[in-house]
């Protein structure tokens, strides 16, 4: 996670984050005609912007995936509440891809494990991202999760899924001859993984998909939250540490162990 | 949709740190209410502020998108809100009153927030947002990053446009089909864009670093805005008006649910 810092002292990765945000931004805009919910969220094949800059341009996506929302929201007269967990959730969606797929950062034709790991941190990417949003605006009582949760969580697997393997094909060899590529950047550091890597992506993926199913369970009222604390109590052995949570829980109380992992994940991998 | 209008409203003269930190309580502002009838006297004040900046006709013309909004919401919370009291059984449904009521409040809610970014952004140039930003205590870098995206969106869009222009003349038409072949059809169109933006990314660097971006000394900005008296006004206002919409919040009125 230090290399989120230090890129700020590298010009051409800070040029890369103001790239990422504009195009992802410039992606955005025309598609706020396509709205899904008013205010919202729209139609974003944009969000495979976030996702192979990630590979590519490693610690300059997630800053540039959350300004571009914040480039977006503005231009789209937008900006609100939204915005904020917006720019949480997408500095995830620019973030997890390149701590995922960190083995590729020399090849520039993937093969079909590289594309199966792409695929698989894009798909971990997009529902941290939705599961984020969904309970920020959950939790300000704005929009219920299983619907926005759901729709972002879907949009994102759909065009992240598809388009990313495309897009890296066609892009990585470019980026590399014009050293771009931020492992040309920031040198032999960037390419080693986390000693903490192995217990980071259990925690990432625990989270990111028990937060997708919990979310949609306490949202749709289908198990109570007094459901929940009964089970987390029996889990932990009738321990104490959640006896003050009781009465009505609900999906923001429900779902913030899921962050916290997903925090913790994202630390670590 | 947005753009900064040329106007001399009182707004416009406001220090960008005043609006930016406006901007901020607003946000928490428009979350501390979920009764109907408190956020319809926000939205009224909302309102006003769109008049004095002259940006009203702008809010206006999307009364459609605002209707869309009140309905989807007052839909979808009386959907997915199950709470006691009196309710309608529609179509073998229990949909509760407070829970109608409630996706009023958040209709009106998202309306309100809205129409006050539709004045924001209408009367504060982007180049005096990030200056705002950045008096605010956000590092140069991270405000140089953010304003050069900003400017970066309209060449992308000229980029594709002219991709686009070329890639007609040699038949591919990314606008024919259906929604979904639409959509792939734009990554044709997309990979020169990125390339052309990425190419030009690379030559920007470079030229930054020839003008010292690097160097670590304290920068002078050639746009200069003093705090006024209009600037200490608005915020005393907005302050005042927060803290007392959370007294009364605190206090039990202002919510059908309880809930933020």
């Amino acid at each position: 996670m230090k290399d989120l810092i230090s890129m700020w002292n590298k010009t051409r990765l800070i040029v890369l984050v103001a790239v990422t945000a504009a195009v992802y931004a410039a992606l955005m805009l025309p598609f706020k005609l396509v709205t899904i919910i008013p205010g919202y969220t729209e139609l974003r094949p944009g969000v495979a912007i976030p996702t192979v800059f990630s590979i590519l341009f490693g610690p300059a996506a997630p800053w540039g995936a959350a300004f571009g929302n914040i480039v977006g929201d503005y231009l789209g007269g937008m900006l609100g509440w939204g915005s904020l967990f917006g720019l949480l959730g997408n500095f995830f969606l620019g973030y997890i891809p390149y701590r995922v797929a960190k083995p590729l950062v020399h090849r520039i034709k993937p093969g079909l494990w590289g594309t199966v790991q792409i695929i698989l941190a894009c798909a971990l990417a997009s529902i941290v991202c939705g599961v984020i949003i969904g309970w920020g605006l959950d939790l300000l009582g704005i929009l219920p999760f299983a619907t926005l949760g759901n729709i972002i969580i879907i949009n994102n697997l759909l065009f992240t899924c598809i388009l990313t393997p495309i897009f890296y094909r066609l892009l990585v060899f470019r980026s590399r001859r014009w050293n771009l590529h931020y492992t040309q950047v920031l040198g032999e550091d960037a390419e080693r993984r986390s000693r903490t890597f192995g217990i980071g992506i259990i925690l990432l993926t625990i989270g990111a998909v028990g937060g997708w199913v919990a979310g949609n369970l306490l949202s749709l009222q289908i198990i109570e939250g007094s459901d929940l604390i009964a089970l987390l109590q029996q889990a932990s052995g009738g321990g104490y540490f959640i006896e003050g949570a009781s009465g009505s829980l609900t999906v923001s109380w429900g779902l913030s162990p899921a962050i916290l992992m997903i925090i913790a994940g994202a630390i670590l991998i | 949709m947005m753009e900064e209008r040329q106007n001399s409203s009182p707004l416009h003269h406001l220090h960008p740190s005043t609006k930016v930190l406006c901007l901020l309580l607003f946000l928490v502002w428009a979350m501390v209410f979920n009764h109907p009838l408190y956020h319809l006297a926000i939205t009224a004040l909302v309102v006003i502020i769109n008049l004095i900046g002259g940006s009203f006709r702008r809010a206006l013309s999307f009364w459609k998108f605002y209707l869309v909004i009140a309905c989807a919401a007052v839909l979808l919370w009386s959907l997915f809100l199950d709470e006691p009291g009196p309710a309608y059984n529609i179509l073998g449904r229990h949909i509760a009153t407070s829970a109608i009521l409630y996706g009023i409040g958040m209709g009106l809610r998202l309306i309100s927030l809205i129409l006050f970014a539709v004045v924001f952004s209408s009367t504060t140039p982007v180049e005096a947002f990030t200056y705002g930003l950045r008096r605010l205590g956000l590092p140069y870098r991270v405000g140089f990053s953010l304003s050069l995206a900003f400017r970066l969106v309209p060449s992308v869009y000229q980029t594709a446009k002219m991709v686009e222009s070329a890639q007609q003349a040699r038949g591919h038409n990314p606008r024919k089909g259906g929604p979904l072949r639409r959509i792939f059809g734009f990554v044709p169109l997309m990979i020169p864009t990125i390339l052309y933006t990425l190419r030009s990314a690379n030559n920007l660097s470079l030229a930054l670093e020839c003008k010292g971006f690097g160097l670590k000394r304290k920068r002078t900005s050639l746009a200069r805005y003093r705090i006024g008296w209009g600037d200490i006004l608005t915020l005393a206002l907005f302050i005042v008006g927060l803290s007392a919409s959370i007294w009364l919040r605190l206090k039990g009125y202002g919510a059908v649910i309880d809930r933020l």
